[in-house]
């Protein structure tokens, strides 16, 4: 290699550590558009879900970074649901997750919500859950109250106060979500560690009892597709999380 | 006395007794459509079980409706659903173990709610009213095998933070038609409950439900 060459293979390779260098970290991206963005899977087969009044998902906690300079509240969440289908007029849902403001390594908290009326009912469970871990999140129909249950694990979160065979629209359908405030945002879940769906349940309505969902749920929702990511790992094994960060 | 169940067989006969008449229904619509396609057909599906057998006596269950209705005692305050009460502490119904003379401030109470950051918390903008209160939630708490529930929280001797006007973030369901929007009111009164002995946070929640004795 001549003289020349080795002084232009300097050069370019300071130049490049200068870029390097001085090149900012990627920042987030700015909060511009405010609504609701899911990402998951939501069971459109009615034929089944007509007979289900309860859903079950384990989900692994994992978070992301949000987009920045938010005129709304802003946060992630991911969350197994039972809700009307005829949800579209009266917001009739009852859900269990966790949701986070942080990025992956932050905290996460469990929390429920339920709905009848267009005006929820939410609340927070005050211990932190670990990022990394497994946890049931399930929607329960209790017999001996005729409510919905929300539960992590065996713990119980909430009750809605009335009775969904009376206050909604059957049938009911399960939902289970990754779900941002900015279209923006990064979903929960990164590529090395995405929120995964595993171990799905559906309460049956004429035992109570909770029985595998099967191989037949896909994540076929995915509002923000050029970033985030829903996919189908192997049956009862779906994994949701941002692809491109931003 | 009927027992538990016998009571639960009750409750379910019409369901029972049905659900084989639906069963075989089922079976013979699935073993049609199969010959036709293998996939599902939500929108003859959804109207052919639209009012799957056995909902009277799932519905009979509780019958009270949105806004359960629990007596209440004079400056009592309930949210149905997430069964929490409370009732202004006073030297008279202090919970034992606790004292009015060491429990936290209000203003200690305000710092440390504002101090923990928790998402969900959403956007306060209002001061609080801060009540000293014998705090607990009837529904809360880990699921025995017995189907019974070990509450966490009862006669806690607690402040009872309520800011008022806070915004209502909704969370889910994935809504085909999104663009409409939800009926009800944009805000609703959000709480922070907080150990008046241990300082320590025990609640946060947002409802629009309370009732007040």
């Amino acid at each position: 290699m001549s003289g020349r060459a080795n002084a232009l293979t300097v050069v370019v390779s300071i130049a490049f550590a200068m870029l390097v260098a001085i090149a900012p970290t990627a920042a987030a991206a700015s909060c511009v558009t405010n609504g609701n963005y899911f990402a998951g899977t939501v069971d459109q087969a009615f034929a089944s879900s007509s007979l289900v009044e309860g859903s079950m998902a384990s989900i692994v906690v994992h978070g992301n970074t949000l987009c920045t300079g938010n005129a709304h509240y802003n946060e992630m969440s991911a969350w197994s649901m039972i809700a009307d289908t005829n949800n579209g007029i009266g917001y009739h849902y009852a859900q269990a997750g966790f949701l986070s403001n942080q990025p992956q390594g932050g905290s996460y908290y469990a929390f429920s919500e339920y709905n009848a009326n267009g005006a929820p009912t939410f609340a927070l469970d005050t211990t932190p859950i670990t990022a990394g871990g497994k946890y049931q999140f399930w929607t329960q129909f209790v017999a001996s109250c005729g409510c919905e249950r929300m539960n992590i694990g065996i713990h119980v979160m909430a009750e809605t106060s009335f009775n969904p065979f009376i206050e909604w629209t059957v049938p009911f359908q399960p939902q289970f979500l990754n779900e941002a405030f900015y279209a923006e945002d990064n979903t929960l879940g990164t590529v090395t560690y995405p929120v995964t769906y595993t171990g799905h349940l559906y309460q049956d309505f004429y035992t109570n009892n909770f029985n595998p969902a099967g191989c037949t749920l896909d994540p076929t929702v995915n509002d923000e597709s050029p970033y985030w990511a829903a996919v189908k790992v192997s049956c009862d094994d779906y994994h949701v999380y941002t692809h491109i960060q931003r | 006395m009927p027992t538990r169940l016998s009571r639960k067989i009750l409750q379910y006969a019409p369901a029972l007794l049905v659900t084989g008449v639906v069963t075989f229904s089922l079976a013979l619509t699935l073993y049609a459509g199969a010959s036709r396609s293998a996939s599902h057909t939500p929108a003859s599906a959804s109207h052919a079980l639209q009012i799957p057998a056995g909902l009277g006596a799932k519905a009979a269950v509780r019958p009270t409706g949105p806004g359960e209705v629990r007596v209440l005692a004079p400056g009592e305050s309930f949210i149905p659903g997430l069964g929490v009460h409370w009732m202004t502490a006073t030297g008279v119904n202090v919970p034992p173990g606790a004292s009015l003379a060491t429990s936290a401030s209000a203003a200690q109470a305000i710092s440390f709610a504002a101090k923990t950051g928790l998402p969900g918390s959403f956007k306060i903008t209002e001061s609080p009213v801060a009540t000293l209160a014998v705090f607990s939630n009837d529904v809360k708490g880990t699921q025995q095998t017995d189907g019974t529930v070990k509450l966490d929280e009862q006669n806690l001797l607690a402040w009872v933070l309520r800011y008022p006007n806070v915004p209502i973030v909704r969370h889910g369901p994935a809504v085909p038609n999104a663009s409409q929007a939800p009926p009800g009111p944009t805000t609703c009164d959000f709480y922070f409950v907080v150990d008046a002995q241990a300082i320590v946070l025990k609640e946060a929640f947002q409802s629009c439900d309370r009732q007040v004795g």
